[in-house]
């Protein structure tokens, strides 16, 4: 994994808030928590794919947005660039305010050490498509491990709050199970139980349920639609499930090749999108 | 299965389809074959056991390390290595035919046969070699019917030893033919002798070869223990030259960056061996 | 040949030996598991060189013939390096343990790399550092794993002890030439084979207990959490082969 090109001497670009504004709270994090998310030039190639081209975005904090797409557009990786599984091989990434691959030097930007990423990272989680818990451990050991060893909570205040977050997600009877004795719907939602654990300011939503059987896929959508209410998280959520998308967005991203080729409100770009190829994108999901 | 698969992933990128030949009219297996028929007749006939490693210079005294004495050992060393390599060479053979009678025993379907081979191969697993070899030469001389020089002794030890191994492999190899060959082939009323010769082998076979060749590496590895037994081989040159000439440093060094001189590429070739050969079963 | 058994006193002097083998069992195995588990997370480090030097210890470990590395660890190193002679069973269990630690770091290579990379990057998406994610999401799944071929290569370095004795050390081998020593004048052939087989059957049961604990702990581990394990590669089953003697 190579860090990110140093931006040059022309970065970082107009659009980039100097010094001041991005150590200014209003802007960049919400009263609730939330941080915002700016992407500014990313590019990713995998070989000779060139997934993600020069890309700018905008989250605020505490938006809710959904980006759509079919695959190999690049969509995933925006989550995984965020989330650093992926460097990108050019551009910078802020969260809250602060640059995620790069550090400040005066006026210069430059690649950050590990223990910065980290310390940026600590604000950002991610739930998976095929839940990824830890299946050596009970639900609440899941859902404890974060804020034990990365928290430092003394373990009896972890498992409290655990239990808490278990029972939110209405869990809190298979506490001392272990993952390979739940479903697909339980899976995921210790899954989110466990990413909630690390209160998180921004969280990514990775098609979480495009790996569960069409009846349990609700019980997963309900979970999110708490944590939308609440409005402590800003939220990237890629989904197939447009029903949910119009309840929940703010923003949809429809996403082509490595671009957002469209961007608005809900009933804009599923209803009425302005683009052809959002227009065939929709058309095709909804075919069945 | 007279279908052609591609088996051009062997050379470089492009796959081509070749029509399927049998074994021995493929070059890419008959050379090597060739090769390895060649060394196996150098070592077996062309190498000759002495027991004299003499040195003809004395070490400086003084110094940890001497040089010189160092690169004068080498033709020494060199001999001991090839009967070493010999006696592993002709172990393995014992061993990988031993080893197959091994398997099958073990696979028989009669408790009689099976139980007491499953016994016996855990017995011989489970022992070291270095006592398994004092062992034989004590029952050698305690009988005045058998007389085995001590590179005999060794061989049979090592293919003993080395035979449980592979039976094992062996036996993984059979099973990991799948059952539904053995009922084509009884579905299509083949006697045993066709079934195993030209349904279940050659499809073990590439499964089994790898394992083998790994034993084959790890034999050469044990072989050196014959010097307790007399063999010339490279620790007996080794520990005569320190007898001789009081210097530990230079033989036995030498005789280590030796070994792993024949052990290292023996090992990288067999390792791009079972790579081109899980290349070519792309079913 | 009459009777299989040896007097009394000959299996006090056996008994006493396989306690020393024991001894160095263990001492080399331990060696051998740190070894192996700082070997096998280097095998896979982001850092170039890390990866170079592990990889070159793998392949010195594992392609030496393990009584050659001993002669060399325990009569010619002392003297390069100008110390005196280390007392031999120290000398013998580094030796082993190194020999050991090239075949386990293949083993644990192996299972690391069989554990599916989801839980890594979920590990990551916790913001666990690094070591965290190793010790408590990546190794205690990949134990399960590990542990049948480190079954394996502990038996073979039960047969490794065996060829300590050429180096002088008093454990079974050595015990069984002292009783050779003393039954020089009266003993036959027959006499001898007798003893070695004992020895062997004595081997053999060590063997075999540890074959039981090894499983005893498979099973436990199986039973602490369901799920299918993932499975080892072949090449790395037969780990160890080579070293026993």
């Amino acid at each position: 994994m190579s860090a990110p090109t140093d931006p040059g001497p022309t970065d970082p670009g107009p659009t980039d808030p100097g010094p001041a504004a991005s150590t200014s709270s209003e802007t960049e994090v919400s009263a609730r928590g939330a941080a915002s998310v700016r992407l500014r030039g990313v590019t990713k190639a995998f070989g000779t794919n060139v997934v993600l081209r020069d890309l700018d975005l905008d989250v605020e904090p505490g938006e809710r947005v959904v980006i759509i797409g079919p695959s190999g557009s690049g969509k995933t990786t925006i989550l995984r660039v965020i989330m650093t599984l992926e460097r990108p091989d050019a551009g910078t990434v802020r969260v809250g305010g602060r640059h995620l691959y790069h550090e400040r030097h005066g006026d210069d930007l430059r690649p950050a050490r590990e223990r910065h990423v980290r310390e940026v990272r600590s604000d950002i989680t991610m739930v998976f498509q095929h839940f990824n818990l830890f299946p050596h451990m009970s639900a609440i050991e899941n859902v404890m491990l974060a804020p034990v060893k990365v928290h430092r909570r003394p373990r009896s205040e972890a498992r409290a709050k655990g239990m808490e977050l278990l029972e939110k997600v209405g869990l809190a009877h298979a506490a001392n199970q272990t993952p390979g004795q739940l479903s697909g719907g339980q899976k995921q939602r210790v899954a989110i139980a466990r990413s909630l654990a690390c209160e998180p300011r921004v969280m990514l939503f990775d098609e979480v349920t495009s790996a569960l059987d069409p009846e349990l896929i609700g019980e997963v959508l309900n979970v999110l639609r708490d944590i939308a209410a609440e409005g402590s998280t800003t939220m990237m959520l890629v989904t197939h499930e447009m029903g949910f998308a119009r309840e929940v967005a703010d923003r949809v991203l429809m996403f082509d090749e490595g671009h957002v080729i469209e961007a608005g409100k809900p009933s804009q770009v599923l209803d009425n999108p302005g683009e052809d190829r959002t227009r065939a994108f929709l058309g095709a999901v909804f075919e069945h | 299965m007279s279908a052609p698969w591609p088996r051009g992933a062997v050379d470089g990128d492009h796959l081509s389809y070749r029509p399927h030949r049998r074994w021995f009219r493929r070059p890419d297996v008959v050379v090597p074959l060739l090769v390895i028929v060649a060394v196996y007749a150098y070592l077996l006939l062309g190498v000759e056991e002495t027991s004299f490693f003499r040195t003809r210079m004395t070490a400086k005294g003084t110094e940890h390390f001497d040089w010189m004495y160092f690169w004068h050992l080498v033709p020494l060393m060199w001999r001991g290595l090839l009967v070493t390599a010999k006696a592993t060479v002709m172990g393995f053979t014992i061993a990988a035919t031993l080893g197959f009678v091994l398997a099958l025993g073990r696979r028989s379907r009669l408790r009689i046969l099976s139980w007491p081979t499953a016994a016996a191969i855990e017995f011989v697993r489970s022992t070291p070699l270095l006592v398994q070899l004092f062992f034989a030469q004590a029952l050698v001389r305690s009988t005045d019917a058998l007389s085995l020089e001590p590179i005999s002794i060794l061989m049979v030890g090592l293919g003993v030893h080395y035979a449980t191994y592979c039976s094992e492999a062996y036996r993984a190899g059979i099973d990991s033919v799948p059952k539904g060959q053995w009922e084509a082939a009884t579905a299509l009323n083949l006697g045993p002798a066709t079934t195993w010769s030209r349904v279940i082998v050659p499809q073990a076979v590439p499964n089994v070869l790898p394992a083998l060749g790994n034993f084959l590496v790890a034999g050469f590895k044990d072989a050196p223990l014959g010097f307790i037994l007399g063999v010339p081989g490279v620790l007996f040159f080794a520990n005569t030259v320190r007898g001789e000439d009081f210097r530990p440093t230079e033989p036995y060094i030498l005789a280590g960056i030796g070994f792993l001189m024949l052990s290292l590429p023996a090992a990288w070739a067999l390792r791009r061996l079972e790579r081109r050969i899980a290349y070519e079963r792309t079913d | 040949m009459d009777g299989w058994l040896l007097e009394p006193n000959q299996y006090e002097l056996l008994r006493q030996g396989t306690l020393v083998t024991l001894q160095i069992l263990a001492y080399s195995f331990g060696l051998g598991v740190v070894l192996s588990l700082a070997f096998g997370v280097a095998r896979l480090s982001e850092r170039r060189w890390v990866r170079g030097v592990a990889l070159v210890y793998v392949e010195l470990a594992r392609g030496i013939s393990s009584i050659v590395l001993l002669f060399v660890i325990a009569v010619a190193v002392p003297i390069l390096l100008d110390v005196g002679q280390a007392s031999l069973i120290l000398l013998g269990c580094v030796a082993l343990g190194i020999n050991m630690g090239g075949y386990g770091a293949e083993i644990v290579r192996g299972s690391i790399q069989a554990i599916p990379r989801g839980q890594s990057e979920a590990a990551i998406a916790l913001n666990l550092s690094p070591t965290q994610r190793l010790r408590h999401v990546v190794l205690p799944q990949a134990l399960r794993i590990i542990l049948p071929p480190m079954g394996n290569l502990t038996i073979e370095i039960l047969k490794g002890t065996s060829l300590v004795s050429l180096i002088g050390v008093t454990d079974i081998m050595q015990a069984a030439r002292n009783i050779r020593q003393q039954q020089l004048f009266n003993a036959t052939a027959a006499d001898v084979t007798v003893l070695f087989a004992n020895i062997l059957v004595v081997y053999f049961v060590l063997a075999q207990v540890i074959n039981l604990a090894f499983r005893l702990g498979e099973r436990r581990l199986a039973r602490r959490y369901e799920g299918a394990a993932a499975e080892l590669p072949v090449a790395v089953e037969h780990a160890g082969a080579g070293i026993g003697g």
